[in-house]
């Protein structure tokens, strides 16, 4: 019996000699997400020689590989790609029930006031929902860890209320580092400063990316993310306990 | 056992083959730009091939030999200087302490590579030593290097003071590594067509292979942005993001390509039309602004193939560059 639902078929497609991408379907959802992450954890639970890394993302995984190590391992005379191909064939085959398994739930403080929250103002004026109360559904929901990617750290969520969905901005501008912004149905939180296009309605003291812990970032795909509301004052203590803390 | 750079380039970083397995937290691998270069250059002086080496740009930097050592300078041909002394590169080279390593003039390429006996010794984050700049991570302290700053080497394995003569700063060693091939026919660069080619109209598939491209000055380790003609989609929708690789070739909303390269991100929403075969990432690298791409169309298992014959290359020059240095007698 199978319990996948058509949609979800998996495309394997040729990236180069070098990778090779697994698609579950054409949508973003959790289900598909469920697929891509499963399909990641078995790949890493039982590898085949010549992985190098696994790109997930919303409803992908990206396989890279050595084919030079490959076809020395195992003395191939056919195309690699073909081998691997196989391979992932029969990785899928075994996950064709992929349970999701509940991740951690992480609870982020998130300052919206006004000298943090830089588009609250004309963001609020678009979806014509006051400051309060668009700040207050954010915090409303959990949201799923969809992936991490775009810097190191960077959190994709989602899915905002319907009521919050909105279009980036045109024009990318230097966000602060710790900067909660939305974009589309999603949500997320800027690691570093940088360049961003999302609309920024608050930010938290906490920080996304730590190059000195074991786990520079301690958030993954199939995570759950709580944000809750702090005051300006708890910020910046918040902000002053974690650099006494790191001394 | 160190150097001490002088003056800095206008890019030097450290960089090995990059940083693997960190992809699921968005962590990019990195790493040298041109693998191949700075492969044959941690040979040349009897490193594996994948230690790490400082990567350089024009106007390169100017640096201290604080210890004698061997050290020898592949890819981009800027003219190095040992003092008043034109260096070959591609050739292991005997350097006496206190002299200075300089670049005078841009002669061809885009990023020369300097390896050092023992492998330049920085710590590693996440297990490489290659730097992460927009992760200010890895490498030395993870960004460019500055004036003063002092690169430690990893352990000599002979008795290098004794390979000099007496008064000599320079001793070149008596081989060379060839690698004609490698940058040969430098602007056709060979792709196959990546998971959203088929987005392409059948016009735009044919526009991609029969016209140059150039590439533009805003081009970095990051990406090189191509100006050609706009190739145009079958439909507008939009994609999800996914996985993209070095060489991964981008179609943008405007009709441009983009191809991405060492410090690419780890995802990307625009339609992946193409992907540069791996053989050809090295040529790719030392192209320059405003030099011209020609995309030709191969196969996955032609593209394996010429992988493969580079790497068996790499093999071969492996073995001899170790036999040679286990023979060098004053």
């Amino acid at each position: 019996m199978t319990s996948l639902d058509d949609e979800l078929q998996p495309a394997i497609k040729l990236l180069g000699e070098s990778a090779i991408v697994v698609e579950f379907g054409n949508l973003i959802s959790e289900r598909s997400n469920t697929r891509a992450i499963s399909l990641c954890r078995r790949l890493k639970q039982q590898p085949f020689h010549g992985i190098i890394d696994l790109v997930l993302a919303y409803h992908s995984v990206t396989v890279l590989y050595d084919p030079f190590a490959i076809k020395n391992q195992w003395m191939l005379e056919t195309p690699v790609y073909k081998w691997v191909k196989d391979q992932i064939s029969l990785r899928l085959a075994e996950d064709s029930e992929p349970r999701s398994m509940v991740g951690k739930r992480h609870r982020i403080p998130v300052c919206y006031d006004e000298c943090f929250a830089t588009d609250l103002k004309s963001l609020s004026l678009e979806l014509q929902i006051d400051s309060d109360h668009l700040t207050t559904m954010h915090c409303s929901k959990i949201y799923h860890v969809y992936m991490i990617g775009f810097q190191p750290g960077f959190p994709y969520l989602g899915d905002l209320p319907e009521k919050l969905h909105c279009s980036r901005k045109q024009d990318p501008i230097i966000v602060e580092a710790g900067s909660v912004g939305i974009a589309g149905a999603q949500t997320g939180i800027y690691p570093f400063k940088s360049p961003g296009g999302w609309n920024i309605i608050g930010r938290t003291p906490v920080s996304m990316f730590n190059n000195n812990a074991l786990e520079p970032v301690h958030m993954n795909a199939g995570d759950e993310v709580e944000f809750f509301r702090i005051s300006e004052p708890d910020f910046k203590s918040w902000k002053e306990e974690a650099l006494q803390s790191s001394l | 056992m160190s150097i001490l750079i002088l003056r800095p380039g206008v890019l030097d970083t450290v960089q090995d083959f990059g940083r693997f397995g960190y992809s699921h937290w968005g962590i990019n691998p990195g790493g040298v730009m041109d693998r191949s270069a700075a492969g044959i250059a941690n040979l040349l002086v009897g490193n594996s091939k994948s230690n790490a080496v400082v990567e350089i740009h024009f106007p390169g930097p100017q640096i201290l030999i604080e210890q004698t050592t061997l050290i020898s300078i592949c890819g981009a041909d800027f003219t190095a200087m040992l003092d008043d002394h034109e260096l070959p590169m591609w050739q292991p080279l005997l350097v006496r302490r206190n002299t200075v390593l300089h670049f005078d003039k841009l002669v061809s390429g885009t990023r020369a590579y300097i390896a050092l006996h023992g492998g330049v010794d920085v710590p590693h984050w996440l297990g490489s030593c290659s730097t992460n700049l927009a992760a200010a991570s890895g490498g030395f302290e993870g960004r460019r290097l500055e004036k003063f700053d002092r690169l430690l080497q990893g352990e000599n394995r002979f008795y290098l003071s004794g390979w000099l003569k007496e008064g000599d700063d320079l001793r070149k060693l008596a081989w060379r590594a060839s690698v004609k091939a490698l940058y040969d026919d430098r602007h056709s660069i060979s792709i196959v067509p990546g998971p959203e080619w088929d987005l392409l109209t059948k016009t735009a598939q044919e526009e991609l292979l029969e016209n140059n491209f150039m590439i533009h000055p805003s081009s970095n380790r990051m990406g090189y942005k191509l100006k050609g003609p706009i190739l145009e989609r079958t439909n507008n929708d939009e994609l999800i993001s996914s996985g993209v690789i070095f060489g991964t070739i981008q179609l943008l909303p405007n009709g441009q390509l983009v191809v991405l390269m060492a410090d690419h991100q780890t995802t990307g929403g625009y339609p992946r039309i193409g992907q540069v075969i791996a053989a050809h990432l090295p040529k790719l690298a030392q192209l320059r602004p405003s030099d011209c791409i020609q995309f030709t169309r191969t196969s996955v298992a032609a593209a394996e193939q010429l992988y493969f014959k580079q790497q068996n290359d790499l093999n071969v020059l492996e073995h001899a560059c170790n036999t040679n240095l286990k023979n060098v007698v004053c």
